[in-house]
């Protein structure tokens, strides 16, 4: 079957050209594995970021952003996420500020060790997060990730460095919301940008 | 939704010759952040190496944790005003005799076009020797946009990276 190419460049004048393929000269689509589902930025003070109606079309979901709070860093500028409305996370957290401390806890939430930088450190100067959770539309597994955070702000505030953290949960229900907030109750305040991708598999 | 592909590779560069740098000049401002994957090996004894933006070599803060050659679990107190973000363990130095040995590092850098402070987090791995995983945090207290990046080795030290080093930089978009 012979082909029309959608375009006309290329095309003599009165001339047609016929292709055997498909693609009739057209590039190839190659749909990205890695797709942005939604981002949030804050441009005041706000005090968390939701991410509701999350598409079960994927495999594992990547967050990624910078976060500063509008008060100064608590203890290793843990930055929350909570999945869904329950909760219900356990961590295994290592982090160094001046020296590397780990630890283990059941907040109910995915911590983010070092993502959020505070109004102690530097102008201008915002934690960086990365997160993977892994198989979050199963409806028959628990749910498991990694996460990263780091900040330093050139000896300005009392916490700066890099924290790693794995999470599990027992809950076997599919991730269908998250949300970004400070554990505190500090906003985050104008600049903040946390970013939610789907991955393909 | 979503709309077009978020991960994209902007450029690759393959050492044909040794170079004491490797750098990406006119990085399109299109993205929200950037990913810089690096498979490198040195001509000499091992040095940890640095990314520096713009052409600059000051103002950068840094920090690293991982496991050492004990098995230790270690974390290093910031250091201020220094050189570049750090890459340690970056690369494989000539006293690993294997020519075909390079070592593996991904650092992602935020929101790159920006007017606040750069920030970038580092993995870094080797799978041989001492040379164990290293998980780094380092920002540019720089509100300039990111224009170009290199990938180098602190001021000091005068090797070179060897023939077939690669390093690919990646563009991330969000939404």
């Amino acid at each position: 079957m012979a082909i029309t190419k959608l375009s006309d460049s290329g095309i003599a004048t009165g001339g047609v050209l016929k292709y055997d393929s498909m693609l009739a000269g057209n590039p190839a689509y190659i749909p990205s594995a890695w797709e942005s589902i939604a981002t949030i930025t804050a441009t005041t003070n706000t005090s968390e970021f939701a991410f509701t109606g999350i598409p079960q079309t994927y495999k594992n979901l990547h967050i990624r952003g910078i976060v500063r709070q509008s008060t100064s860093e608590h203890g290793y500028g843990y930055l929350y996420i909570q999945v869904n409305s329950t909760g219900g996370y356990n961590n295994s957290l290592w982090a160094t500020s001046t020296s590397i401390q780990y630890t283990t806890n059941g907040s109910g939430y995915i911590q983010v060790p070092v993502g959020l930088a505070g109004s102690d450190n530097s102008a201008n100067t915002y934690g960086a997060l990365m997160v993977d959770l892994h198989a979050y539309n199963q409806t028959n597994t628990f749910k498991s990730g990694l996460a990263m955070g780091g900040m330093t702000s050139n000896g300005t505030g009392t916490y700066q460095g890099v924290g790693l953290a794995s999470f599990a949960s027992s809950a076997t229900a599919a991730v269908t919301a998250l949300y970004v907030f400070s554990p505190f109750g500090a906003p985050m305040v104008a600049g903040s940008s946390v970013a939610l991708y789907g991955l393909k598999g | 939704m979503p709309a077009g592909p978020t991960f994209e590779p902007i450029a690759t560069a393959t050492l044909a010759s040794t170079t004491g740098s490797i750098t990406f000049s006119d990085i399109p401002q299109t993205y929200t952040d950037l990913r810089v994957v690096a498979v490198l090996r040195q001509v000499t004894a091992y040095n940890d190496t640095r990314i520096t933006f713009n052409g600059s070599t000051t103002d950068y803060s840094i920090t690293r944790m991982g496991v050492d050659a004990a098995n230790a679990l270690f974390g290093i107190a910031p250091i201020n005003n220094t050189n570049g973000i750090w890459q340690n363990q970056n690369s494989v130095g000539a006293e690993d005799a294997d020519p075909a040995l390079f070592a593996c590092s991904i650092t992602d850098v935020f929101s790159y076009t920006s007017s606040y402070n750069k920030t970038a987090l580092t993995k870094t791995f080797c799978a041989l020797d001492n040379q164990t995983p290293q998980f780094g945090a380092g920002t540019w207290m720089n509100t300039s946009a990111i224009t170009s990046l290199s990938v180098r080795f602190p001021g000091a030290v005068t090797t070179q990276f060897s023939i077939g080093s690669t390093v690919t930089l990646y563009g991330i978009k969000a939404a």
